[in-house]
């Protein structure tokens, strides 16, 4: 399924206080998603990387503009799109095995075809031994490990990641990184995965966007034709970290001389 | 030999003017009073007991009117009186009885409501309203209105008046809990295609749960206070124990018996705890467990 924003605007309105102003999170932009591409994003912070995201899931309204998933436009969250966020979100109330199924109970799929997929996730994330645990019980890894079990569950057609290694040390991050792609190797899928780190996309994308700082635009489209697994160090992506770097430290710059405008 | 004897015996520790390193250590551990629940409830039975020596020695100064003050031999002598001829298992048993029937109502009237108002704006500003408005009354003051509606002899009347104490903590404290449920777990589960009552049940009220067992706790001991208060006031029939435990108060003030009436605080005191401790604690304490809220 391909997916496409189409001069999208979303306007952030802070109402009920006192020194209330809107915040332009994105203006105007246009992006493309093809079928079954690993696309990541990258951009400084809060340009607006998880309102894309979000307004993809359906967890957000554009203020202007269309979001297309397929042909048809979004009209609210599905199933087909599902998203895992940047911080902890597991239930706490949940074991591992029914925090996977959660999302299965509306989805109304017989029991044994639920204990099946569940069980199928479980292996894929390597949490076999931990299906009873609670989420306080595992490790930050591990409870990622399970957030993209419970999204991967779903079978969705397009799979939205908001840095969903931001909270783990590097090596960690590192190993999440090989085991999602080998994860995913055999079911090419489309995942638009946003990151803070050039290194993460690097690694990871068929292509990767670069957007300015807020509202967002965008500023790079770099495809990476390279074969997987990739070597963090290798020329070719060398060059293309100092690329992307450089064009995020000059959206820094130039937001520190206030030559991009923080409210609009 | 007799040097290297007492050296070996100096190692071992094993005299007895020198304490062995365990005793010193378990008596080290027991000094440090915050670890174990034993230890824990050992101090507090302690401190009790202290407690009723100091209030025995206090009355036997008869300082005051032996029939002003209650004390631990004559309630002793009271439980012996009430216990022989039934009064006080009769009594236990009919407030117990009325407890549990107004404390359930209380709990499936104030849960949900409380539901519904920390959820909906729309149910705030107008249930929530009624509820902050009635929520000041205490129970007593609803009496005059409970007789009249249901005659003062009825079970109805009083069990009114338990709801009226014990329905407001546990609806105010559930619906606060609503509110403090963290938008990104409404968030995850929309986005895991979970929409509409689903959000309700597999999400918000888990996600409460544990503010409505606080709440399920105040609620408790406020239903024992309507309770009373409303036994006291509305003790119709006779027969020990007939009316419950504010009964046999009632049946002390008219006879003067001083210490019948502090029978009853001490059981009243006692069940409250027993139920506390049993039952809530233990609860909240597994739910804090399994939710990883523990140290
Ligand atoms: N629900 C919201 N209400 C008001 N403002 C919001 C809301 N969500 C985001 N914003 C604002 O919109 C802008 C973009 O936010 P967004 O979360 O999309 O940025 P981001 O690129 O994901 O940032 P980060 O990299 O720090 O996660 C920010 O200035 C933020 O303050
Ligand atoms: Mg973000």
């Amino acid at each position: 399924m391909r997916t496409e924003l189409r001069n999208v605007s979303k306007v952030y309105h802070f109402d009920g206080r006192a020194d209330h102003h809107d915040v332009q999170a994105l203006a105007s932009l246009s992006l493309t998603i093809a079928e079954g591409e690993l696309a990541c994003i990258v951009g400084p912070s809060g340009c607006g990387k998880s309102t894309i995201l979000n307004l993809v899931a359906g967890l957000e309204r554009p203020t202007t503009g269309e979001v297309l998933f397929g042909d048809a436009p979004v009209a609210g969250p599905g199933p087909d799109r599902v998203l895992v966020f940047q911080a902890y979100t597991l239930f706490p109330w949940l074991t591992a095995r029914e925090n996977i199924e959660f999302g299965l109970r509306s989805l109304r799929l017989p029991a044994d075809e639920r204990r099946r997929r569940v069980d199928r996730e479980l292996a894929r994330v390597g949490l076999n031994g931990f299906a009873r645990a609670y989420p306080h019980e595992l490790s930050g890894g591990m409870q990622q490990r399970v957030a993209i079990a419970r999204a991967l569950t779903m079978e969705p057609r397009a799979l939205l990641m908001d840095e969903p290694f931001a909270a783990l040390d590097a090596q960690t991050r590192n190993l999440m990184q090989e085991d999602l792609l080998t994860a995913l190797g055999r079911e090419p899928k489309t995942m638009i995965f946003v990151t803070h780190s050039v290194d993460e996309a690097l690694f990871l994308a068929d292509t990767v966007t670069v957007l300015s700082a807020r509202p967002a635009r965008m500023l790079d489209h770099i495809r990476i034709d390279l074969p997987r697994p990739r070597k963090r160090t290798s020329r070719d992506l060398n060059e293309l970290r100092e690329r992307i770097l450089a064009q995020l430290a000059e959206q820094v710059r130039l937001a520190e001389r206030g030559n991009v405008p923080w409210g609009s | 030999m007799g040097l290297l004897a007492d050296t070996r015996k100096g190692d071992t520790a094993s005299t007895p003017d020198a304490p062995s390193p365990r005793v010193v250590r378990s008596v080290a551990r027991l000094l440090r009073l915050e670890s174990s629940d034993v230890r824990r409830n050992a101090v507090s039975a302690a401190s009790v007991i202290v407690l009723l020596v100091i209030w025995q020695i206090i009355a036997d100064l008869r300082l005051f009117e032996q029939t002003l003050f209650p004390e631990p031999r004559g309630i002793v002598q009271s439980y012996h009186y009430w216990w022989a001829n039934g009064g006080l298992a009769t009594g236990l048993s009919i407030s117990l009885r009325r407890m549990v029937m107004a404390y359930a109502l209380s709990l499936a009237i104030g849960i949900p409501i409380g539901m519904l108002i920390g959820r909906f704006p729309l149910a705030d500003w107008t249930l929530g309203t009624v509820v902050r408005l009635l929520q000041p009354i205490p129970g007593i003051a609803w009496v005059p209105l409970a007789v009249v509606w249901f005659t003062s002899v009825s079970e109805s009347a009083k069990i009114f008046i338990v709801i009226t104490g014990g329905v407001f903590p546990v609806l105010v404290s559930t619906s606060a809990g609503v509110r403090t449920v963290p938008p990104a777990y409404l968030r995850v589960a929309r986005t895991l295609g979970v929409r509409g009552l689903g959000l309700f049940t597999w999400v918000v009220f888990p996600a409460t749960i544990p503010s409505i067992v606080a709440g399920m706790r105040i609620s408790w001991a406020f239903c024992w206070r309507s309770l009373m208060a409303a036994e006291i006031v509305l003790a119709a029939r006779t027969g020990p124990g007939q009316e419950g435990l504010g009964g046999l108060i009632a049946v002390a003030r008219q006879l003067d018996q001083i210490n019948t009436a502090g029978m009853v605080m001490v059981t009243l005191a006692a069940v409250g705890l027993l139920i506390d401790g049993l039952v809530f604690h233990a609860v909240e304490r597994r739910i804090r467990r399994r939710r990883g809220l523990t140290e």
